[in-house]
């Protein structure tokens, strides 16, 4: 068991000119056995949370618990918690089988146990044939798995990882990142994994808290973030392709809401009952509308369409092609099929499906549902 | 006019060759993309091109004139670094302007001024003519960077990994900014990335190149369905393109490849696709199928690949989906809000219209 719950935790920074509030009320529970990503532009605090629970950063004020227990007060030694860095801060001097066992020889384990621990650890991340190298000799991305090794040999309740498998090129992160996704089922051991880059988070995560400005913004499902945004930063942060926002009045058309994009020719959004209601509730005349590039789909016919432009130019980048339209002086991203070539100034018309629609209020940037 | 030849250039540094018996030759006005893994030579080919590096051996050319042994300053060939190497001190214009007065009386100041303005407009940093370098962001000084190169006009601009420092999102907005970049597209421009979404979105053609060595040099369409071996395959697509080692073998007249990892892996070959072997004599062949060409099929489908779910990772716009086929993992791209759970089975169809066939020895594209 290894439930990791953070109450009205704060942390502030001083210096001497002025105090800086790195992490502001923040509460998340963290579910045994379960992978949770923070995710969040530099700044945001993420990595004082980390630290925070790792015991390696003081409390400002609030309460991390451990299975409804108060860890506060414990040096990290003393919490059962592992952390693997960013940096890999691998021991140079020492073989890979010793940097792995170091964790180990405070446990006072008999040397078969130890043996034992490092040689199970080191078979799950494919290292059993550079056991007696050294760091210098290793390539990153094998440093990066001794680092990552050297975290799990103590089965720790808690792992903690910052930003383990941003030094890797792409082909290698694709790896890593299954392979830390593997691990997770086999150990089903609780992980905090914190990054600003949201390919780590959507990939490995099983639910994502999203943090900005020091403040949690929400945390859940890839699907939640990305169907259901509290806000318009998490839907502006969290999307590849990055999401379509419009500026948009509320105007009335045969007792019907429509929300029209500014200086648009003619693109104008539909939205259901509910959010009607809401916008006339909150008596707003402007409101933010974001529409993610795939769920803008090209339709031949004539009707059903909800929106239309010209097409700038496309581009083609292997799995997919990224479309943009101009309508007016306004322009948006539409994720077309590779099969299509458009060329320049042809007529595209596309359907949104409502659902598809995310509305914000214009200053609080809350969505509305 | 400028066109930009590369005739059997080599350049070797101590023991290290860096560009391997190059030989190339851009189009008026193209966009060119060279795309390749560190220390393929993509930087080298540039420097060699503006004559900063000399080559050992080869000639280059510009409009047919022979400019190996010219100067960098008399070439006309203007280049923007990596790291943008703006002068800290010196003022957005200032650090704009430097190119036109380094040439002594060249410009009016007023030319100059014109020219700055303009360049500016086009690149939208002309709000940040007064500021320094420090005061900008990474994708600003980029711009101001790139707008270094093109006060000059050059015949041919050379541009050294321009988005490569920048995050994810600026790389994005950047990019398409170059679509609309009217004087890049109207010069004849070499573009150096290790993106192969750069290079596929943005060349009028792309240059592949491994360790010193041309491997191809076709349009983006070409480099992507139609590469010339693997090697080619893999530095476009992520993830990377499957590669099954398998054996060639015919079966009721059908021409059928078995994986010789894993014997329960097979696939059938269309008549057509059957014709490629015919010259093609050896039992063993490379199969290689794309990630976005495998695709989840309903459990009671009669054909079909079985597999067992290893992992299952959602991203934005599709989902990377890695299956355990007995002792194969193969790499699919499907719905990013697809329901899958480790352990769980699944059947897979694999396109058969989009295999590639790779010679087992020399990795070559069998197919053309």
């Amino acid at each position: 068991m290894a439930l990791v719950t953070l109450k009205n935790v704060n942390k502030i920074y001083q210096s001497q000119k002025e105090e800086v509030h790195a992490v502001i009320d923040l509460n998340m529970e963290i579910r045994d056995g379960e992978l949770v990503a923070v995710l969040g532009p530099s700044g945001c605090g993420k990595t004082s949370t980390l630290r925070m629970i790792a015991g390696l950063e003081e409390i400002t004020s609030g309460d991390i618990l451990l299975d409804e227990k108060r860890i506060n007060d414990l040096s990290p030694m003393e919490r059962n918690v592992a952390m693997a860095f960013e940096s890999y801060s691998l021991y140079p001097h020492m073989t890979v089988y010793k940097n792995i066992g170091f964790p180990l020889d405070v446990m006072k384990l008999s040397r078969e146990d130890k043996d034992k621990k490092i040689r199970d650890i080191t078979k799950v991340f494919d290292l059993e044939d550079i056991l007696q190298k050294r760091p210098p000799q290793l390539s990153g991305g094998q440093q990066q798995r001794v680092s990552l090794a050297r975290a799990l040999v103590r089965k720790p309740e808690v792992f903690l990882l910052d930003e383990p498998i941003s030094h890797s090129d792409v082909h290698l992160r694709f790896q890593m990142r299954n392979e830390i996704k593997r691990l997770h089922y086999e150990l089903s051991a609780t992980m905090i994994y914190v990054t600003h880059d949201q390919i780590d988070a959507l990939s490995m995560a099983d639910r994502i808290a999203v943090m900005n400005f020091a403040r949690l913004q929400q945390i859940g499902t890839r699907n939640e973030l990305y169907d259901r945004p509290l806000n318009k930063f998490v839907a502006g942060f969290v999307g590849e392709p990055h999401i379509n926002f419009f500026e948009c009045s509320v105007a009335k058309r045969n007792g019907q809401i429509i929300l029209k994009a500014d200086n648009s020719d003619n693109l104008q959004f539909e939205i259901g009952r509910q959010r009607t209601a809401r916008i006339q509730e909150l008596n707003l005349s402007k409101v933010t509308v974001g529409v993610r590039p795939q769920y803008i789909y090209i339709q031949k016919q004539e009707k059903a369409c909800d929106i239309q432009g010209n097409t700038i130019f496309s581009e083609f980048i292997g799995e997919k092609s990224i479309t943009i339209v101009k309508n007016g002086g306004v322009e948006f991203a539409i994720l077309t099929p590779t099969t299509v070539k458009y060329k320049k100034d042809e007529v595209v018309k596309a359907c949104v499906p409502h659902e598809a629609i995310l509305v914000f209020q214009p200053e609080t940037e809350e969505a509305i549902y | 006019m400028a066109i930009l030849k590369f005739e059997n250039v080599t350049k070797r540094f101590g023991k290290v060759i860096a560009v391997d018996n190059m030989s190339f030759e851009t189009k008026d006005g193209e966009f060119l993309v060279i795309l390749g893994p560190s220390g393929a030579g993509k930087t080298t080919t540039l420097k060699i091109s503006c004559g900063l590096v000399n080559p050992n051996e080869g000639r280059v050319y510009l409009d047919g004139d022979d400019i190996t042994n010219v100067p960098p300053y008399n070439r006309d060939i203007a280049m923007t670094f990596e790291n943008y190497s703006l002068y800290p001190h010196m003022t957005v214009f200032n650090n704009m302007a430097y190119p036109l007065r380094s040439v002594k009386d060249a410009f009016t100041a007023k030319e100059i001024e014109e020219r700055v303005v303009s360049v500016a407009k086009m690149l939208h940093i002309d709000p940040l003519l007064q500021r320094f370098p420090a005061e900008a962001s990474g994708g600003q000084k980029q711009r101001i960077a790139l707008g270094r190169t093109m006060v000059r006009k050059p015949r041919v601009y050379l541009l050294d990994e321009p988005l490569a420092h920048l995050d994810a999102k600026i790389r994005v907005e950047l990019r398409e900014e170059f679509h609309r970049i009217e004087a890049l597209k109207q010069a004849t421009t070499i573009y150096v990335t290790h993106d192969y979404t750069e290079a596929l979105s943005l060349g009028d053609r792309i240059m592949i190149l491994s360790e010193g060595k041309l491997l191809q040099i076709d349009t983006p369409d070409n480099i992507f369905y139609r590469p010339l071996s693997y090697e080619v395959a893999r530095q476009v697509g992520q993830p990377a393109i499957n590669a099954i080692a398998c054996l060639v073998k015919s079966m009721n007249g059908k021409m059928v490849l078995q994986s010789e990892k894993e014997k329960t892996f097979s696939v059938s070959l269309s008549p057509e696709q059957g014709k490629v072997f015919a010259s093609y004599k050896k039992e063993r062949v490379i199969l290689g199928v794309r990630p976005q060409n495998i695709t989840i099929i309903p459990d009671r489908a009669k054909l079909g690949i079985d597999g067992v779910v290893d992992v299952f990772q959602p991203l934005g716009s599709e989902g990377v989906l890695t299956t355990i086929i007995g002792n194969l993992s193969l790499v699919g791209l499907v719905d990013p809000e697809s329901e899958i759970e480790h352990n769980q089975k699944i059947k897979l169809f694999l396109d058969s219209q989009a295999f590639y066939f790779f010679d087992v020895d020399s990795k070559k594209n069998i197919a053309l």
